[in-house]
């Protein structure tokens, strides 16, 4: 049918380009500054959020690895830090509240050749769409997602969301919630997350190195930012974080999947850096294996069609 | 006895004895030979145990749909027979499991000491003669070749394609089992009866299901991404493409839910690839938010709907037109999208076409309501259908975009705006669920959410008059006009042919489009017919009334209304007696209107 036989590249469309080949491949654009992949629209959020300084991390990681802006997509759902993606100058999808991460599972399986960040908060992540991370962690899908934590929800002015303590009050719960948070990062390392990370929003030269090493990493990348709300959530605000936040025990070894669910585990502070990280065959290139036909892919053999339907 | 070439076989048996097999092994033989069949698979709703059914109408002709009543039942055993005698047709020839030394058919059934009954002993001869009781169906299968002339090579040829390289064993038992029913029936069984397939000259016909068509139909126009999840009666489409796409470089992913796989499917629709997913009800139910997305954030996409009954789990094997609300209802807002059904399993393959045309050129939802009579229906197909097949340009070029003028969401006259991908040069955008200006960015002033909102709607007008030509059959000048939508075309365009053959002037329009309404075809009909009845597979006439709206003011149009909701699909007896029952209240004579048998 329709599909000739040239070898097709990402930049010359997705249907369907070279192997994947990520951020440190071919079409790379050379010498692009973190100002690059400013879109110059103005954030929407409050001064002083977290999130201004997951943003600058992200820009410095892209032009860390040279990331061609044109061959980037970068997904989001619903939420302040959903917001994200409009202030990249590139492809993004703003699209529905927790479905941030099946669209990019969709963007990575059509063309395996684009970067593929995902952001997205709390609530986006771990509560309406909880049941989609465990699902592109099994699958190992190279996609970056970028989990900005304030552990409430900000966009609809202040309720407690799925990372919010016991005892947490806000709009929702005035009385404070009896319900136990979630753990991320111990729900990723349990999932197969194959890179799992923590980064804090005011450590940015630590969050550009995870950041630029969870693009690197082939499979999917899991960052937990801890990236404070001062306008919903003066409990957890950065002072609050800087009482906590630690950097790994330097004996840690990333490879030892119970060692960083122990310190996951740890409620009593925040571990930043890599916790776990392992080499299990990503998703598309499984699929490739299996006689996914992405190079020079045939067309429709229609003579076989009529054998196997008559 | 003058032989009779077109009859309506019904297989019935427990679940897990083979039924299914036989009946598609029979039919796939008569496609062979040039005969045309329409097959159904009616499966009980639970995992194991309960009725299977296999329907077969077989003819010289086109066959249209099942066919009414059966001519030919064959039962594996006794309790399937009871189950099914109000659909058998009073002078039917059954084909009945037992031995004949000790079961008479006519003492245990007084109605069929008149008729022609044979009785095969199938499960004897499965385990006595064969030693595995599985061959049951292949028993069967034999003595029904032998007693109905069904092509014994091309049967055989068919046991060794499925199971010869698969296993030896399991081939020998299965053409022993053959061997033996067909022996059997030629040494002990005197023919009785009228009935006997009439193989002709051909290079055979293909043998699709509406699932399986609707898959090779996404795939030759140019579908390479499915994102799926396991729904009945959909699940074929998913499988189909499962296997299809991964040999010419596409990718079927099964989901975790369906709001992952209609997600999926946007975000590989966002990258360039033409994507489609199918589900049934519940699954449609899960999806519609982010179908408002895809019309919102106007991204094509392809969803097949494979209609069961409803609401919740309802009749999960059954059929039933009940999903129409919600495709025109949804999503929450109001989105443009648009909504094709395809009439038979032929049409399932063609609407494909039109379906990926659609979305792609004017970068909206596109929803193919089928159900689950249709999918599940397996009907002769010319292979003139692929090998005839234009070649298709689906590749899209990349393109280069000049960055500082580039709008993805630019006004038009047509409301369409060129759309970049990842990968074009300089097209960068993001796009948004939030109502957003020209350039993709978030906007929320008044001027402009009306600009935009008529923008998105300004879409649907030139599909409307570009694929509003609709299906019609019957005669223009009736007095009796129908007005259906989707699979209920096979039984009422059988019905129309009849009804006019025997003094009933009837006419039959089948718009290809359901939505936007295809107005310069349907506002001509309703004026033209005296009568005009809206038929559909639902309680309360979701078509009946979606018209009803638009015409019942203008041209005072109350539509009579023939609805069937009891889970099975119209035949064409029931079509003609709701006409006679219409067309009586309304004074009009039917002088000899009655069923073909």
């Amino acid at each position: 049918m329709s599909d000739n036989n040239s070898k097709t590249t990402a930049a010359q469309g997705p249907a369907y380009g070279d192997e994947g080949v990520g951020a440190d491949g071919p079409g790379c654009a050379v010498g692009l500054k973190a100002a690059d992949y400013k879109s110059g629209k103005r954030p929407v959020w409050c001064a002083g959020c977290g999130d201004y300084g997951v943003l600058n991390s992200i820009f410095n990681a892209l032009a860390e690895l040279q990331v061609d802006p044109d061959n980037l997509a970068v997904i989001s759902g619903i939420g302040c830090s959903s917001r994200l993606p409009g202030y990249i100058k590139t492809y993004g999808f703003h699209g529905a509240h927790g479905r941030a991460v099946p669209v990019a599972c969709g963007v990575k399986v059509a063309n395996p050749a684009l970067t593929v960040l995902t952001v997205g908060g709390d609530g986006d992540g771990f509560s309406i769409g909880g049941g989609h991370v465990s699902h592109a962690c099994r699958r190992n899908i190279d996609i970056t997602y970028i989990v900005m934590d304030n552990e409430i929800y900000g966009l609809t002015k202040g309720q407690i969301s799925p990372t919010s303590p016991v005892g947490a009050r806000a709009k929702s719960n005035p009385y404070g919630t009896v319900e136990s948070p979630v753990n991320p990062m111990l729900l990723v390392l349990a999932y197969g997350g194959t890179f799992v990370a923590r980064g804090y929003a005011s450590q940015p030269k630590q969050l550009v190195q995870l950041l630029a090493d969870g693009m690197r990493h082939k499979g999917l990348s899991f960052i937990h930012v801890l990236s404070p709300c001062v306008t919903f959530n003066k409990a957890a605000g950065y002072d609050f974080f800087k009482e906590r936040v630690q950097d790994m025990p330097a004996d840690h070894k990333t490879d030892d999947l119970m060692g960083a669910m122990r310190l996951a585990a740890d409620e009593s502070r925040f571990y930043t850096g890599l916790f776990y990280k392992s080499d299990r065959p990503e998703y598309t290139e499984g699929l490739r294996r299996s006689g996914r036909k992405l190079e020079a892919p045939p067309p429709v053999d229609i003579e076989a069609m009529i054998h196997q339907f008559s | 006895m003058q032989q009779v070439h077109d009859f309506a076989m019904g297989i019935g048996g427990e679940s897990g004895e083979g039924i299914m097999l036989a009946g598609d092994i029979l039919a796939l033989a008569a496609a062979r030979s040039n005969v045309h069949v329409s097959s159904v698979r009616v499966f009980p709703a639970e995992v194991r145990g309960g009725p299977s059914l296999h329907r077969t109408r077989y003819g010289t002709d086109h066959v249209y749909n099942q066919g009414s009543l059966y001519e030919i039942f064959v039962a594996l055993s006794n309790p399937h027979y009871e189950l099914q005698r109000s659909s058998i047709a009073l002078d039917a020839v059954m084909v009945m499991d037992g031995d004949p030394d000790a079961f008479d058919p006519a003492a245990v059934y007084p109605e069929l000491a008149s008729r022609a009954v044979y009785v095969v002993p199938m499960d004897k001869i499965a385990r006595e003669q064969i030693k595995d009781a599985h061959t049951k169906n292949m028993v069967a299968v034999g003595a029904c070749a032998a007693l109905f002339n069904f092509p014994k090579d091309q049967i055989e040829q068919n046991l060794a394609e499925r199971y010869r390289r698969k296993d030896e064993k399991i081939y020998l038992n299965n053409l022993a089992g053959f061997q033996a029913g067909y022996d059997y029936a030629q040494k002990h069984l005197q023919k009785k009866d009228r009935y006997a397939l009439k193989p002709a000259e051909g290079d055979g016909f293909l043998l699709l299901s509406g699932n399986e068509a609707i898959g090779m139909g996404a795939l030759l126009a140019g579908c390479r991404f499915f994102g799926g999840y396991p729904i009945t009666p959909a699940s074929e489409v998913m499988e189909f493409m499962a296997a299809e796409l991964p040999k010419v470089g596409g990718c079927m992913l099964q989901a975790e839910d369906e709001i992952a796989s209609i997600g999926m499917v946007l975000g590989a629709s966002f990258a360039g690839v033409r994507s489609m997913t199918s589900t049934s009800g519940p699954g449609l139910s899960l999806m519609t938010e982010l179908l408002g997305l895809s019309a919102m954030a106007e991204i094509p996409c392809v969803v097949v709907d494979v209609q069961r009954g409803g609401p919740s789990t309802g009749l999960p094997t059954k059929t039933e037109q009940g999903d129409l609300n919600l495709a025109l209802a949804m999503s929450h807002g109001e989105m443009p999208k648009v909504i094709l059904a395809p009439i038979s399993v032929h049409d399932c393959f063609d609407i494909m076409f039109q379906a990926f045309d659609i979305a792609e050129r004017f970068q909206v939802p596109v929803l193919v309501l089928t159900e689950q009579a249709l999918g599940h229906r397996r009907t002769d197909l010319p292979k003139s259908m692929l090998r005839e097949l234009k070649e298709l340009s689906v590749k899209r070029v990349p393109q280069e975009f000049n960055p500082s003028a580039y709008l993805r969401f630019a006004l038009t006259e047509s409301g369409v705006s060129p759309r970049s991908i990842p990968g074009d040069k300089g097209g960068a955008h993001v796009i948004t669920g939030l109502e957003h200006g020209e350039n993709g960015a978030p906007r929320h002033d008044e001027e402009n959410r009306k600009v935009m909102m008529d923008k998105r709607w300004r879409k649907l007008d030139a599909i409307a008059k570009e694929h509003g030509t609709p299906w019609r059959f019957g005669s223009d000048t009736a007095d009796i006009g129908i007005i259906g939508w989707g699979a209920t075309a096979g039984a009422v365009r059988e019905a129309v042919e009849v009804a006019n053959n025997t003094g009933l002037s009837v006419a039959a329009i089948y718009p290809k489009i359901l939505y936007p309404n295809p107005d310069e075809a349907i506002r001509p009909f309703i004026r033209k017919h005296r009568v005009v009845i809206v038929l559909e597979e639902n309680q309360t006439g979701q078509y009946a009334n979606f018209l009803q709206a638009i015409y019942g003011a203008d041209l005072g149009f109350t539509p009579e209304r023939i609805n069937k909701y009891d889970g099975a699909p119209f035949r064409p007896d029931d079509v003609l007696a709701a006409l006679r029952d219409v067309a009586a209240r309304h004074g009009i004579k039917t002088p000899t209107v009655t069923a073909k048998r």
